[in-house]
């Protein structure tokens, strides 16, 4: 299926696939799956499909001093990737220019993505919740942001192939909240991940916890967390998209299978799961019919050519064989064209290439959940830094009146201490060894606070607005000689207000803990790039900071119309009939749920739209 | 770069009233210090089988010369300590973690065995002792790095390696009994 160094052989394919992450590999199996013939180009390396490259992976992961999201996956020249690490303090009329990413602020964009096979659902938690129904009529709702051109109920089937897809576990019941419904007879492959210790103790401490947002009064519900993530296959039948199936088989480490059926506890899944029981989209490429498809890996799209009657005619891609080396240019033609390739690459392509961009949409409503934390260090052992990163959330706060005045949030209950508070134990040991504390103290003190440390994270919604964008610019180019993305990111108040009620809510679950409030902290020390003073609505002012949730939406979003949008509900777009561009960036808002799922059940409806195309 | 460190001898003042106890080889030195400086027993420093790799490792980095005055240093001390642990953490930390040359290499030394990382020195140690060049931080190996003696501290195992097993974080933690 790989052709290394990309030799396309000339040919026209039914469609061209751009980007070979979890969307579109999930394409490209769809597609491949119905005879139909594919070029999947992906301008990463192809490292990770057998066993043994992926554990070239898990090693470097190992040695990487600073374990970021993409410390397993070495950068690459010709197709770089935003590191965590990038985001400096933007000083005005300064751009941050340290990454592959150009930030002209004022807020640092720090959420990162791979540009490698498999994309980034490599380096993904795997938290799979659905998207509730008032996320896609907010405006109809509560008068903020727009509505999408689709309903929760128009993406129901898909949210279930997509969840049998990809291999979600959850129970159902924990689910259904704000109206979110499940089919008759249908029921998640997997049973929910049990919860953490950490998970069993909040849950019984906020038993019965309320908190009051703009006037009314919210529980406090500790549930567990839908996550694609291997646990206890369901075995009874199930109806799924309308097929019957025959219970579940989880699958484990591609060319390796039997490792990994069920998730092993390593607790590193972000950024990487040693034993592959979170699933990637290294699964669904090994799914792909190989006589249908032909993947080209080292192919970086740069160029969408368009004909006189407004169809797409060609895609131009270069090719190389050493990082950074000398390139290739070659160019492949498609009756269809699907750009895969991530919201900010997808609005790159776009941008260089004249296309889809009549609303002037393109690269614009960029948003992400951006994540403020609170932490605390617990009276009792909390046995921390075991599990999954995240086994529950408080998802009881994600929709409510209170949407009118400031976002909703989705809490997640970390399970590996404080890490992206002071990134332990590193400090920890070193820090004390600096105060010449040693020997059995300094095993004992370790022993003694690292399993009490808690973080609560708060997944904030976005709103879209025009000048949250990205960009191109001649002046900012990569090795390869293509664009990078030029980031102009402003939090509004809508979310800062949040992250002041985010406040409230961790002070009421600590003192519910039992947690002394000398024990609690709201602010980092050693400060953020992203912070800032902010005045919130009770009038007193709040220094309050976030980091990247690392979860892109809405640069070539849906609409109704050819004027407010990139594409229609099929994600096709508005300008060009053979054109598709699926994603995240589809995503008209953010709601609150991390959106990788709600970008595949889009997806998959999409499929079938191109599958009409093709017949 | 010898991995065979031979200490320069420092004179030894053994307290007159008690047997000395025979400082033992370098390697045997070597092991001793770790103990100490990590709280971890020798068997515990043994099977993690690093006890090899990281007695060459200080030697290569900034030479055998400092890495003898730091076991002849910790043989000194572990001397006139007689085996009393309150006396000889005493000692530990005024003869030699307050000491501005092999301070810094015990605090390495202890970092090393708990992270399977090298800490770069300090600055002001640099400007004394020399920029060598391997003195870089760094994180070993990927067997350094599931080595490290951190996570039997925190009752837990190297995030990616060593799994417990499925649903095992939902158990109550145990925690390991004091170590005796």
């Amino acid at each position: 299926m790989t052709t290394p160094n990309g030799q396309d052989d000339g040919e026209r394919y039914d469609a061209i696939v751009i980007g070979a992450g979890p969307i579109g590999a999930h394409v490209a199996r769809e597609l491949g799956a119905q005879g139909k013939r594919v070029l999947l180009l992906e301008a990463g390396r192809a490292s990770g499909v057998t066993y043994d490259s992926y554990r070239s992976y898990v090693d470097t992961f190992y040695t990487a001093v600073v374990k970021e999201p993409n410390a397993p996956y070495p950068q690459n020249a010709s197709a770089p990737s935003p590191l965590s690490t990038d985001i400096l303090r933007i000083r005005k009329g300064t751009p941050d220019l340290v990454g592959y990413q150009v930030e002209m602020g004022p807020q640092g964009f720090g959420s990162t993505y791979l540009r490698s096979l498999g994309g980034t659902s490599l380096h993904w938690l795997g938290t799979a919740p659905r998207f509730l129904p008032n996320d896609f009529r907010l405006a109809t709702t509560y008068g903020v942001g727009v509505d999408w051109p689709l309903t929760y109920d128009d993406l129901q089937e898909h949210y279930c192939e997509a969840e049998w897809s990809i291999g979600v576990a959850a129970n159902k019941e924990d689910q259904e909240r704000f109206g979110a419904w499940f089919p008759e007879g249908y029921d998640y492959p997997m049973e929910r991940v049990p919860m953490s210790y950490s998970d069993q103790v909040i849950a019984k401490a906020t038993n019965g916890l309320t908190v009051e947002l703009a006037g009314r009064s919210y529980p406090v519900k500790v549930t567990s967390l839908a996550q694609a993530r291997n646990s206890i296959p369901r075995t009874k039948p199930v109806r799924v998209g309308g097929v019957e199936r025959n219970g579940y088989v989880p699958r484990g480490a591609v060319g390796q299978p039997e490792l990994g059926q069920r998730c092993e506890g390593n607790a590193s899944c972000i950024p990487i799961c040693p034993v592959q029981a979170k699933y990637s989209a290294l699964k669904t490429l090994a799914e792909v019919d190989r006589s249908a498809v032909t993947l080209l890996t080292q192919a970086i799209a740069t160029r969408l050519h368009i004909a006189p009657n407004g169809r797409i005619e060609s895609v131009d891609y270069l090719t190389y064989d050493a990082e950074g080396g000398p390139l290739t240019k070659q160019t492949a033609r498609a009756t269809i064209y699907v750009l895969a390739g991530h919201a900010v690459e997808n609005a790159k392509l776009l941008l260089a290439s004249n296309a889809a961009n009549s609303s002037d949409q393109v690269g614009r409503n960029l948003m992400d959940h951006p994540f403020f934390y609170t932490w605390a260090l617990a009276p009792q052992s909390l046995g921390m830094f075991r599990g999954p990163g995240q086994t529950s959330g408080v998802e009881s706060l994600r929709d409510g009146d209170f949407r009118r005045d400031f976002a909703a949030f989705r809490v997640d209950l970390g399970n590996w201490g404080w890490d992206i508070v002071n990134f332990p134990p590193d400090g920890d040991v070193t820090g004390r060894l600096a105060k010449n504390i040693f020997g059995r103290k300094l095993r004992a003190q370790l022993g003694d606070v690292l399993p009490r440390q808690l973080r609560i994270g708060f997944d904030v919604e976005q709103l879209p607005e025009a000048a949250n964008r990205v960009t191109i610019s001649r002046e900012y180019k990569d090795a390869a000689g293509c664009f990078r993305p030029v980031i102009h990111y402003r939090i509004s108040d809508y979310t800062w207000q949040s992250m002041v009620e985010a406040i409230r809510v961790s002070k009421a679950i600590y003192t519910a803990m039992g947690i002394p409030e000398k024990d609690t902290f709201f602010v980092p020390p050693q400060g953020l790039p992203d912070e800032r003073m902010f005045r919130a609505s009770d009038g007193k002012d709040y220094l309050l900071h976030f980091i990247g949730a690392g979860h892109h939406i809405g640069t070539h979003r849906m609409g109704t119309s050819r004027t407010n949008s990139v594409v229609d509900r099929h994600q096709r777009a508005w300008d060009h009939a053979n054109l598709y561009v699926v994603g995240c960036g589809s995503m008209p808002t953010t709601g609150t749920a991390n959106p990788t799922l709600t970008a595949l059940a889009l997806t998959l409806m999409s499929t079938k739209d191109m599958l009409r195309q093709l017949r | 770069m010898s991995s065979t460190p031979q200490p320069h001898a420092e004179s030894t003042r053994a307290s007159p009233l008690t047997a000395a106890p025979n400082p033992g080889s370098p390697s045997e030195q070597f092991l001793r210090l770790s103990v100490i400086l990590t709280g971890f027993d020798e068997a515990e420093l043994h099977g993690t089988g690093m006890v090899p790799t990281y007695y060459a490792l200080i030697p290569s980095i900034v030479g055998d010369e400092l890495f003898g005055r730091l076991l002849s240093r910790w043989s000194n001390i572990y001397v006139r300590g007689a085996g009393d642990e309150s006396m000889l953490e005493h000692l530990l930390t005024s003869e030699l973690l307050e000491d501005e040359t092999l301070g810094p290499l015990a605090r390495n030394l202890g970092a090393l065995w708990y992270l399977g990382m090298w800490n770069q020195l300090p600055g002001a140690w640099r400007n004394a002792n020399g920029a060598w060049a391997g003195d870089t931080t760094y994180i070993l190996s990927p067997r350094s790095y599931t080595a490290g003696l951190v996570w039997k501290a925190i009752h837990s195992h190297p995030p990616g390696a060593q799994q417990p097993g499925f649903g095992s974080w939902a158990m109550p933690p145990t925690s390991e009994p004091e170590h005796p």
